[in-house]
């Protein structure tokens, strides 16, 4: 057995090592080597690669539509000229200027991204696009006189001394190519297997549910802009360089389509997709030069025709593009090598304990559980098997376990205030939604938030958890003053929450959802994700085994693997619930959770809701229908109707509360 | 799926390598020197100077084999390595240089079938296949037939240049005849390529500057500058004093040629009262031509003697449409004028009556009368329609490049069997070439060179409200007096 | 003064073509939540069309048929390539309508060539003359056209149970199913009026201008800007928007100084719009359910 383990990869790595060796010759193997418009092909397919991955991240990964990509490249392009006509700057010590420039262009394209979204953007950036074809790309001070941009020659390669930077030969230029491309996708895939990358993911799944997981969205819209523009750049250097000029017609608003139409001809979130489909473009483009039959000779005199056929063919058969299609196949190819064998899994440092060092940031004070006493549960691959009866049994299970008693103080008064939201008005133009509501939780109480149909709660709930503003009254979380801190960043002071209607993120799987809400405890940036630094590499490692914690105390394991689209409803309450759990949030704040559940599973519900109570301490705000649920499982209790405050105090009180009965309630429920 | 990743350290020497060795590249490397290209595998023929027909022939350097200076238009018959190539009876020196063997010499040129300049550019095709297939009907130059592979590049300049650098690099052919795609070749000429190459373009159009400053370029028309120099000029000898342009601001003609136009009146002392540049490709000019002709004192054109218009056909019908050029009743004093791309038949009918009496300047003489009748205008039509019955014969760039050509096997011919690309820049750089349908180009070494910088007028004739037919205004050709000023 | 109202009565041409543009994108909005790219190539073709039908026949029976081929066209590219596409989620539909813009003026470019051609004439060719220059009585036609079409769209929206159900299905398909409105057959109707007043805005433009594959196609774009600044479902802003754009576009090139810099017009343009989204553009609320594509 393990001999062939050996064999396989020691195979695998012989076979890496020829493509990479096959890719690094190909200019000087046949076929490319007799026919220099392959090689041209190729260089020109790798700088499509490198737009087409700018708009994988941009518009597949965070959601932003960007009609404009080529002003991006135009602005590369024309930067490059510029520093070179005037500075002598020649590559590669340009692309940090590049860079420079095109990420801050592309930051304040960004800004309007935060003010409109959808299709509006895409109107925003096409409106981008026509400004810089018609004014930026027309200015003389930019292009130069003479309408195109032209490097002079000493600025391009070194010819005379080592041949090998001689960028004027196609095929030196092509391990330039071949180098960028090969780095842009390296920094891709480690970004998106980073925290950074799931911020995307969750920015572009649901706005929503990343602020309240604590993801600054303002910040990653920029950021993905930036990084989009900045890759856009570097392709537009390359384009120059390759070419030592450029016209301001080759960066029009057309083009910037047409970059689009790669992009989402790979597979608009797909990686490989954007490569693959950049060299079919690139390939047709030189078609008629490669061979010379009447079929070639008809396509090169219809290229336009034929680009937008192929086009709108993999649009309509194959909707994923050609990303789908890859992946289906290379699945197909991986179960059938993978049957009845386990991966080995490469082990890490003996695990240590989790840190308890809770990372500040400015001005605001992180409030976090301390999840160590929990289990540490063993790695990925073994959660499926994981199922088993034995290891099931093994496990306190918070279905059977009777939870741990409470040591509340009486006195309510006594207990350390978590939550104080104290005389939120909240008005829509004339109505008032919310009159002087006051609502307050302590430490490890578990309150509800109740009332008849359209009394308010969901709109003071939005106002104590920041998406609405109060016209007037004060919230404060843990003594400290958060009546105006946007929802991300008193998610940053620990608040976490569930949404009536699941704002989970259906294209992830359990375990990617919940990795999402880590966010907040990671503390390393972009700049480490793309290069994959250890610390990175130990956040990613460290955040994983939160989730699997979480995941081991709600009994979760089944489904982690699974899609989150094809989940049964209650389950998704569960996954919801333990999202917010894996914030480390010490005050949870739940809109309707038993919404859609049965009296079954409400009561199930209920019974998880005060387990982790006493296994973690969390305390709780919830918002409710159900009153059976409601008065089982809170400690204290707020009613209001009609946006005023009702009646507030134990369930036992609020039950035999004569208003409330009248309001709300028809008879008095018996215990 | 999620994966736990591996370490990164590895990628990260192989960066800071990379990183290494370029910026040594950036930094230590010495500037380029000029190397001569040799083809190694073919004998070269010492590119002795060639003499040009009608002027005193050069005597070859000592020791060179050089062509033996002959009259132009006859195969000469020479001595290469010793041996004797009778070019009339198909004989040459074989394979010679790229591109050449001993049955054919092979061109290239990139061609507009698609995108937006389709309809006046692919034509130009026809214009050459007409020199092509008769030459070779003939039994080609010195026993080859020419060859020539075309590529369509949409005219997009990016696009053209790759394919260019492909063909140079391929090294199947021997130079760009003609190459009707003036933006595609634009990007090899402005990015040097096509001088470092030392690629051979020859009987190019004309229409930018940048074609008349590369050494290896030979286009056959008058530049746009020149014909807006002389427009001006023309218009100054008939009095206008105060002139009006509008002029398109997209293309490079447009800005070339109202510089000229500008540097011109500057020169001669007049004023420009009205200068409005456009963007060509709009639908609807009108708060602009409200500028032009206020400025311009009115539909009575009281402040312009002289209008002149460098637009495209499309959007010069839009100006004219929405009252460019007055109510139709009135026309400035002195005239109307318009460079080589408004002499099309189109846009004469659309303007009508707004048109009548414009002067279009051409640099060659088109199948009209009275040039229809001359024997080397009817050739040209006979040959053309031998190719193509239905190819605009008038169209400026059709006759261009049917010009190109010829003036391409001219070359070829004083070159003789032993070709090389060497030898036909210097055969090219001292020629003068009169092929009857156009003025005499005179060649030079230098650059910027202008070979053909004259230009004649025909006028629209629209008397009676429509558009009826072109009429020579009797200018004859005219010199450009201030050739290579206000290059742009 | 004089000069001034004369300069604004001449962006009569501009504001009515980009108005019929902008509704027609507006109306495909409202009723399907796409952006049509290709809106400009579905006014182009129908108006080749029409100039081929007119040789055969007379100008009103050509204008006819151009309808018709608008409204077949705006069927065809829901059917084929919106509806196809829409669980692939907007950017794939909006590539696909690029696509369909691409196709279309290949195929125009192929069937009628590039060279500008002379349309048929809706109104009759009566010329004005306006302060220095001339405005033909089509223009004027396209932008009263332009108005009542604009009137009647309200009206259709507002009082109409057809209206009621274009804007019930686009807001919420599901809901509208269940009340027994059929989103298919809505989104439908949508796109074939869209292709109708595509085709007729084509037709009207053509007439005071000439028929070109490119140009009458890419002259859609500022009408995006238009459609932009109006908000990209609101009738009324889009022909507010395009007034604006329409004198932008026409005046700014004229003014003195700044006038003569190339592209000083898609400067001002993109700068308004940057202010307008900056005040206007949707701020982040509890509402935003589902923001993402």
């Amino acid at each position: 057995m393990r001999l062939a383990e050996t064999d396989r990869r020691v195979y695998r790595m012989l076979a890496r090592a020829a493509v990479v060796a096959a890719l690094i010759l190909a200019p000087w193997l046949p076929p490319l080597s007799s026919q220099p418009a392959l090689v041209q092909a190729a260089n020109l397919a790798g700088e499509y690669a490198l737009i087409a991955m700018s708009l994988v991240i941009l518009t597949g990964w965070v959601g932003q539509i960007s009609l404009g990509q080529g002003a991006f490249v135009g602005i590369g392009a024309f930067t490059t000229g510029l520093l070179a006509r005037e500075a002598g700057i020649p590559f590669p010590i340009n692309l940090p200027i590049v860079v420079a420039v095109t990420a801050a262009v592309a930051s304040l394209l960004g800004l309007v991204a935060l003010r409109v979204r959808g299709l509006y953007l895409a109107v925003a950036t096409l409106i981008f696009a026509y400004v810089a074809d018609k004014f930026l790309f027309t200015s003389a001070w930019l292009v130069g006189e003479g309408g195109s941009s032209t490097i002079p020659n000493r600025t391009i390669g070194r010819p005379g001394t080592v041949t090998f930077f001689d960028f004027r030969s196609k095929e030196v230029f092509y391990l330039v190519v071949l180098a960028a491309v090969a780095a842009a996708w390296y920094a891709a895939m480690n970004l998106r297997e980073s925290k950074t990358g799931r911020a995307f993911f969750a920015v572009r799944g649901s706005e929503t549910a990343a602020v309240s997981l604590g993801i600054d969205v303002t910040r990653y819209k920029l950021l993905a802009f930036a990084l989009s523009g900045a890759l856009a750049g570097i392709a537009g250097t390359l384009m120059m360089t390759d070419l030592k000029t450029a016209t301001p017609t080759g960066f029009d608003f057309t083009r910037s389509l047409f970059y689009l139409g790669i992009a989402v001809t790979g597979g608009i979130g797909s990686l490989g997709g954007a490569i693959a489909a950049s060299g079919a473009f690139a390939f047709l483009n030189a078609i008629g030069q490669i061979w010379d039959t009447a079929l070639t000779r008809a396509i090169a005199d219809n290229l336009d025709i034929v680009s937008v056929g192929l086009l709108l063919l993999v649009l309509l058969a194959y909707p994923g593009g050609l990303g789908a299609a890859g992946a289906a196949v290379g699945k197909r190819l991986r179960e059938r090598a993978r049957s009845g064998r386990r991966e080995s899994v490469s082990d890490e440092a003996p695990s240590r304990p989790a840190r308890q060092r809770v990372p500040r940031r400015r001005g605001v004070e992180r409030r976090a559980l301390d999840f160590s006493h929990l289990e540490s549960e063993p790695r990925d691959d073994e959660l499926s098997v994981i199922g088993s009866a034995a290891a099931q049994q093994a496990r306190r299970d918070w279905r059977t376990a009777q939870p741990a008693p409470l040591d509340l103080p009486e006195d309510r008064s006594q207990r350390e205030p978590i939550l104080e939201a104290r005389n939120i008005v909240v008005r829509f133009g004339g109505l008032t939604a919310a009159d002087d509501v006051t609502v307050e939780v302590r430490k490890s109480e578990i309150v509800g938030l109740i009332g008849p149909n359209g009394a308010g709660k969901t709109t003071t709930f939005n106002a104590i958890a920041g998406l609405n503003e109060p016209a007037s009254g004060t919230v404060r979380l843990y003594g400290q003053d958060a009546t105006t801190l946007p929802v991300h960043v008193r998610a940053q002071m620990g608040v976490g929450r569930t949404f009536q209607l699941i704002q989970l993120f259906p294209q992830l799987s359990v375990f990617e959802n919940l990795l999402v809400a880590t966010h907040l405890h990671n503390d390393t940036g972009v700049l480490r994700h793309l290069a994959l630094t250890d610390a990175a590499i130990e956040a990613e490692r460290e955040a994983r085994r939160s989730v699997r914690r979480i995941i081991g105390m709600l009994g979760l394991e089944d489904v982690a693997d699974r899609r989150v689209a094809g989940l049964p409803f209650g389950v998704l309450r569960h996954v919801e619930l333990a999202r917010a759990l894996v914030t480390r949030a010490p005050l949870l704040m739940l809109d309707e959770p038993a919404s859609g559940l049965d009296n079954t599973e409400t009561d199930e519900f209920a019974r998880l809701l005060k387990f982790i109570r006493a296994e973690l301490g969390v305390s709780i705000l919830l918002i409710e229908h159900d009153v059976r649920m409601v008065t089982s499982v809170c400690d204290y209790i707020y009613v209001i109707n009609r946006g005023a405050p009702l009646a507030d105090g134990t369930p036992s009180e609020i039950q035999r509360h004569p208003d409330v009965v009248a309001a709300y309630l028809g008879e008095a429920v018996h215990a | 799926m999620s994966r736990t990743p591996s370490s990164g350290s590895g990628a990260w020497a192989a960066a800071g390598i990379v990183i290494a060795i370029s910026l040594l590249s950036a930094f230590t490397a010495r500037l380029p020197t000029v190397e001569p290209v040799v083809n190694a595998s073919a004998p070269v023929a010492d590119p002795g100077a060639a003499p040009a027909g009608g002027e005193a022939p050069v005597a070859a350097p000592a020791g060179s084999d050089g062509p033996v200076p002959v009259p132009a238009g006859s195969a000469p018959v020479t001595t290469v390595g010793g041996k004797v190539y009778d070019c009339a009876k198909g004989h040459n020196a074989g394979a010679t240089d790229v591109g050449v063997t001993a049955k054919e010499i092979r061109f290239a040129a990139t061609v507009v079938k698609t995108g937006i300049a389709k309809d006046f550019l692919a034509d130009a095709q026809f214009g050459m296949e007409a020199v092509r297939q008769k030459v070779n009907r003939q039994g080609g130059v010195c026993g080859r037939t020419i060859q020539i592979t075309y590529q369509d590049d949409g005219w997009e300049p990016a696009r053209g240049q790759r394919i260019i650098e492909g063909w140079i690099q391929s090294k199947k052919f021997f130079g760009l005849a003609v190459n009707p795609s003036s933006e595609g070749v634009r990007g090899a000429i402005d990015s040097h390529v096509i001088r470092d190459a030392k690629f051979p373009v020859i009987g190019s159009d004309g229409q930018l500057i940048d074609q008349y400053q590369d050494p290896w370029v030979w286009p056959v028309a008058t530049s746009t500058a020149s014909v807006m120099h002389i427009m001006a000029r023309h218009a100054w000898q008939q009095g206008a004093r105060r002139f009006g342009i509008v002029w398109d601001q997209n293309y490079r003609f447009g800005v070339e040629g109202h510089k000229a136009f500008l540097g011109s009146i500057k020169r001669l002392g007049g004023t420009v009262t009205s200068d409005v540049g456009v963007q060509g490709g709009q639908q609807s000019y009108s708060n602009q031509v409200n500028d032009f002709i206020g400025s311009c004192g009115g539909t009575s054109f009281a402040r312009c003697d002289f209008v002149a218009m460098l637009l495209e056909p499309a959007t010069a019908t839009r100006w004219v449409g929405d009252g460019g050029l007055g109510n139709g009743n009135q026309r400035p004093r002195v005239g109307i004028g318009a460079p080589q791309p408004l002499f099309v038949d189109a846009f004469a009918r659309d303007c009508g009556k707004y048109c009548d009496g414009m002067l279009v300047w051409t640099s060659f003489k088109p199948p009209l009368d009275p040039f229809d009748k001359e024997p080397a205008v009817a050739t040209y039509l006979a040959d053309l329609r031998r190719v193509n019955s239905k190819a605009d014969a008038n169209n400026p760039h059709v006759q261009g490049a049917y010009i190109g050509m010829q003036l391409l096997v001219e070359a070829l011919t004083r070159l003789g069997p032993a070709p090389t690309r060497l030898g036909i820049k210097a055969v090219l750089d001292t020629m003068t070439f009169e092929t009857g349908l156009a003025p005499p180009m005179r060649f030079s070494k230098g650059r910027p060179q202008f070979p053909n910088v004259k230009a004649q007028a025909f006028a629209s004739l629209a008397q009676t409200g429509s558009f009826q037919g072109w009429r020579y205004a009797n200018s004859g050709f005219i010199d450009d007096v201030d050739a290579g000023k206000d290059a742009a | 003064m004089n000069d001034f109202f004369v300069n604004i009565i001449l962006t009569m041409p501009l504001v009515g073509a980009y108005t019929m543009f902008a509704l027609g994108i507006v109306f495909i909005y409202r009723g399907s939540k796409v952006l049509n790219l290709a809106h400009g190539a579905m006014a182009m073709f129908p108006a080749y069309v029409a100039y081929s039908a007119a040789q055969r026949t007379s100008v009103f029976v050509a204008l006819a048929v151009a309808l018709v081929a608008g409204a077949l066209l705006g069927l065809g590219v829901e059917r084929i390539v919106v509806r196809r596409l829409r669980p692939s989620g907007p950017t794939a539909q909006t590539v696909g309508t690029v696509a369909v813009l691409g196709l279309l003026i290949a195929i125009a470019a192929r069937l009628w060539g590039t060279t500008p051609l002379l349309a048929p004439q809706i109104f009759p060719k009566q010329i004005y003359q306006v302060g220095n220059a001339t405005l033909q009585l089509g223009s004027v036609g396209l932008f009263a056209v332009a108005l009542a079409a604009a009137a009647a769209f309200i009206a259709l929206f507002k009082y109409t149970d057809l209206g009621l159900a274009l804007r019930a299905s686009a807001n919420n398909p599901r809901a509208a199913g269940l009340v027994g409105i059929d989103p298919e057959k809505t989104t439908a109707v949508a796109w074939a009026f869209a292709g109708v007043l595509a085709a007729l805005g084509g037709v009207l433009l053509a007439a005071t201008t000439n028929l070109h594959p490119y140009t009458l196609s890419l002259e859609v774009l500022p009408a995006f800007v238009a459609a932009l600044l109006g908000g990209l479902d609101d009738v009324k802003g889009a022909v507010i928007g395009s007034i604006f754009v329409g004198m932008v576009i026409g005046i700014v090139p004229t003014l003195p100084v700044i006038g003569s810099t190339v592209g000083i017009q898609q400067a001002v343009l993109g700068l308004v719009a940057v202010v307008v989204m900056g005040l206007r553009g949707q701020r982040f609320s509890a509402s935003d359910v589902r923001s993402g594509l």
